[in-house]
């Protein structure tokens, strides 16, 4: 079965919002099944996870968001993603340890545009087994998962109530800040003009981007 | 004749992206050393590979198998078997370079398409005929940029079509000639498929600056303010001679080409490949929509200044930074 | 009970073409080498400093009683390099030795020999080579100690094995000397000419890593498999190529032949080898499947 595209297709910022509150306010009991439910359920949405998650076997993985007061651990019994809360100064030895603000980690758990922020991202640490974090990021990825959408999708009325609130959080936000976006927004189309401006200035004294761009100008005859 | 997008697909996931975004064909490795990106958590297993060709095939698209390492001594059965699945499972074209390989595909399925990889370090017209000659390679991929010329003499001398890279990154060495990251780390690039693996990869904070290594090499050194980057060993930083550090082989850029797709079209390139199986899927997406988008529009007679929205991502994704940083996102509509 | 040879493989270093004359006339005089490769294998730019010392060289060596090989470059880039190897085969009645598929291609229908630049890490690959011609393979640095055996054992051709000297590990069209100077391949200057054995690449803590020439990267490391003779013989290989360096390779060869015929232990032979090229570390670790740069010391 081929990997199974999101029903949501979810835009970026207002769900990230919502669930970081839902996360940060929430009783960890409530969050803890939550996570319990969503992962017992990868496994028939996902045939092809366990197999990719079985090199993960005997691993584990603390991921430490900035902004809550406790950690996710990740375990991985037989191919099979089981993640746990627990005070962060109660961990157990794991072999990698990822730290960094929350949205860092949206993007590992969405296999999202920004998965490579693992890599080029200062704000996120990796510390311990790269490799695991490597492998744990191409499985969710490879296996077209997004636990994020799984998460805003669970039966119940957590998904819901996190949905809900990011809806509420959109309607509050156009509200108060409709005005300043309207400026912010004249502002920044001024901004995009003046950069492409800048961009055709520079462009006027040619820079190949590469060695193999500048290759690539002189072996076509092409002015770069 | 608009040239064929050809996109990475590092898993099953990624492969669905890039034909949903508009690629032509898609490239992809089986789990294990005999394909160049053998790194855990990628690549297709035989079923993962006979559902991709069916969600190709069913679009019109194509779908090429790399199996582009060398084998290995008294191992070769391994990548004997990736082609005899591959052709059994309806591939397109594999993608080699070693000449065992060459030799065995050509004998045992000469109607399976050929394609010669970087891998194997071809570099002039007279090498790349070499291959034609002795087995009948349909495409080649090139590892470097010909002149016009060369194009010219190369389809005078050889039937063949030719791809080369549009975008993504590429090593500054000659490919399937490379030990630089086996001299680090012991995992050979053309026995094992893997470079600058990660789990020889070390990130550790000394007096406030992040230092990258790879195995007992510290490879690069971000001040608290940069961006990290992934210890890619020709890529590094390195002091030659009595010279300050400096990135002496290749920096860490990225090629973007998309300037030239007017220009290689009328050369007579009939490809382009688009470098990046070790990356997302969301990635993947958006490096070929963006192609397809200007592709289409270039063999329409447009210029591809009309096309900034496209010129611009492809541009931001190029330098690696600005998205992949996990800067701000706009969150407010 | 095959004989072992020891082979001085090509002189990668620009060398000034005095130095390099010299140096093939003490080789010829004193040193015990079987064979001698000659050639540039790595920047056609310096191959005309030689040109005019390469005939008088190849008689001296020729009647000192070692077999001369002419080295192919690593990299041909382009028609006329390839047409100036033509040039150069054709006028050498001895081996050629292939270190690109463009040259393979020019030496069908001669017996050839493969060098160490041309991958094969398998036995059909090298048999696929020997039906085309090739009558002698020195294998890739790189190929661990199980792999050479498997080769050996399967080969038809005497293997040879690089035991001594950096390790090529990578060649570029694009020159490094150049770019660490500011300059282009085409204005270089011939910026490599300042390290005869290769300008020293550190890292930012640094730590020697690699070393530039040219167009090529070497280790910072020097092969020594004195202690992997042994096993190298009982595999099947009997040919030894020692790549040259600035160091005393007269006595670096005497050592390799003592150990070889028993009258040295490899511990011993190494103690002696490191005085002889200061500033080089040793190291054997991809024979031992290990990281390259690593040293099992011999017990």
């Amino acid at each position: 079965m081929l990997p199974r595209r999101t029903q949501t297709v979810l835009p970026p910022g207002s769900h990230d919002l919502a669930v970081s509150l839902a996360l940060a306010t929430l009783p960890p009991p409530l969050i803890a099944s939550a996570l319990r439910r969503m992962t017992r359920a990868l496994p028939r949405r996902y045939p092809k996870l366990a197999e990719r998650l079985a090199e993960m076997a005997g691993k584990r993985l603390l991921i430490a968001p900035a902004e809550l007061p406790y950690a996710f651990l990740l375990d991985f019994p037989g191919g099979k993603l089981a993640i746990s809360l627990l005070a962060p100064e109660a961990a157990p030895p794991t072999d990698a340890q990822l730290r960094g603000p929350l949205r860092l980690f949206y993007d590992l758990v969405r296999g999202g545009r920004d998965g490579d922020a693992l890599f080029f991202s200062r704000e996120l640490t990796v510390n311990g087994d790269m490799a695991a974090a490597v492998t744990l990021r191409n499985a969710m990825d490879g296996a077209g998962v997004d636990l994020f959408a799984e998460f805003l999708n669970l039966p119940g009325p957590l998904g819901p109530l996190v949905r809900g609130a990011g809806a509420l959080a959109d309607r509050c936000a156009g509200i108060l800040l409709g005005p300043l976006a309207g400026r912010t927004a004249r502002l920044e189309g001024d901004v995009a003009a003046l950069r492409g401006e800048l961009r055709r200035l520079k462009e006027a004294a040619p820079k190949p981007r590469s060695r193999h761009a500048a290759a690539m100008a002189e072996a076509l005859g092409v002015k770069p | 004749m608009i040239p064929e997008i050809v996109a990475p697909g590092g898993t099953p996931a990624a492969l669905v992206a890039a034909i949903d975004a508009g690629a032509d064909t898609v490239y992809c490795g089986f789990r294990d050393a005999t394909n160049a990106r053998n790194y855990p958590g990628l690549n297709f297993t035989a079923t993962d590979l006979k559902e991709g060709i069916a969600y190709a095939h069913a679009r019109g698209r194509k779908v090429n198998v790399a199996i582009n390492t060398y084998a290995s001594a008294g191992n070769t059965r391994l990548w004997y078997n990736a082609v005899d699945t591959a052709a059994a499972l309806g591939a397109d074209a594999v993608i080699m370079a070693d000449i065992a390989l060459l030799d065995y595909t050509t004998r045992a399925h000469p109607n399976l398409r050929r394609h010669l990889s970087v891998q194997a370090g071809a570099a002039t017209v007279a090498s790349i005929e070499y291959y034609y000659e002795l087995f009948g390679i349909s495409r080649m991929i090139l590892p470097r940029m010909f002149t016009l010329d060369e194009i010219a003499e190369l389809k005078a001398r050889a039937p063949i079509e030719i791809e080369c890279f549009i975008f993504g990154s590429l090593s500054p060495m000659t490919e399937g000639r490379c030990s630089l990251s086996a001299y680090a780390t012991g995992r050979s690039p053309n026995l094992c498929g893997v470079c600058s693996p990660a789990e020889f990869v070390r990130y550790d904070t000394v007096d406030g600056e992040l230092i990258c290594r790879l195995g007992d090499f510290a490879i690069n050194a971000f001040g608290a303010d940069e961006a990290a980057g992934y210890p890619t060993v020709c890529k590094g930083r390195y002091s030659a001679g009595e010279a300050d550090p400096a990135y002496v082989f290749e920096e860490p850029e990225c090629l973007n080409a998309a300037e030239y797709i007017g220009a290689l079209r009328r050369a007579g390139i009939c490809a382009f490949k688009i470098e990046g199986r070790q990356r997302g899927r969301f990635y993947v997406a958006e490096v070929v929509a963006a192609f397809r988008e200007l592709i289409d529009a270039e063999a329409r007679g447009e210029a591809l200044a009309q096309h900034a929205g496209a010129l611009e991502r492809l541009r931001r994704l190029a330098e690696g930074g600005e998205e992949t940083r996990g800067a701000y996102r706009k969150g407010w509509r | 009970m095959t004989t072992d040879s020891l082979v001085l493989g090509p002189v990668l270093f620009h060398w000034p073409a005095e130095t390099l004359r010299d140096f093939y006339f003490r080789i010829a005089d004193e040193a015990d080498y079987d064979t001698v490769c000659l050639g540039e294998v790595v920047c056609s730019k310096r191959t005309s400093f030689f040109a005019e010392a390469l005939p008088q060289v190849i008689a001296r060596l020729v009647s000192a009683g070692k077999e001369v090989l002419l080295s192919s470059l690593a990299l041909v880039s382009d028609e006329r390099e390839l047409a100036a190897m033509r040039a150069l085969a054709a006028d050498t009645s001895g081996l050629v030795e292939a270190n690109d598929m463009a040259v393979l291609r020019e030496l069908r229908g001669r017996p050839h020999a493969i060098g160490p630049y041309v991958n094969i890490y398998n036995e059909d690959a090298l048999d696929f080579l020997i039906r085309q011609g090739a009558v002698r393979a020195c294998l890739n640095p790189e190929l661990p100690g199980t792999l050479i055996a498997d080769l050996a054992r399967l080969s038809s051709i005497p293997l040879e094995v690089m035991v001594f000297g950096r390790l090529p590990l990578a060649i570029s069209a694009r020159c490094f000397h150049a770019r660490a100077e500011d300059r282009t391949k085409d204005g270089c200057q011939f910026a490599c000419k300042a390290d005869s054995d290769g300008r020293e690449v550190r890292t930012i803590e640094e730590v020697p890593f690699l070393a530039m020439n040219g167009l090529q990267t070497l280790s910072h490391g020097c092969a020594n498999l004195l202690g992997e003779l042994a096993p190298l013989r009982a595999a099947g290989v009997h040919r030894f190529r020692l790549s040259p360096h600035s160091g005393d390779m007269v006595a670096t060869a005497t050592l390799f032949r003592d150990v070889l015929e028993g009258r040295s232990e490899p511990g011993a032979a190494t103690q002696r080898l490191a005085p002889l090229h200061p500033d080089m570390p040793f190291a054997n670790g991809f024979y031992h499947a290990a990281p390259g740069h690593q040293f099992l010391a011999p017990g």
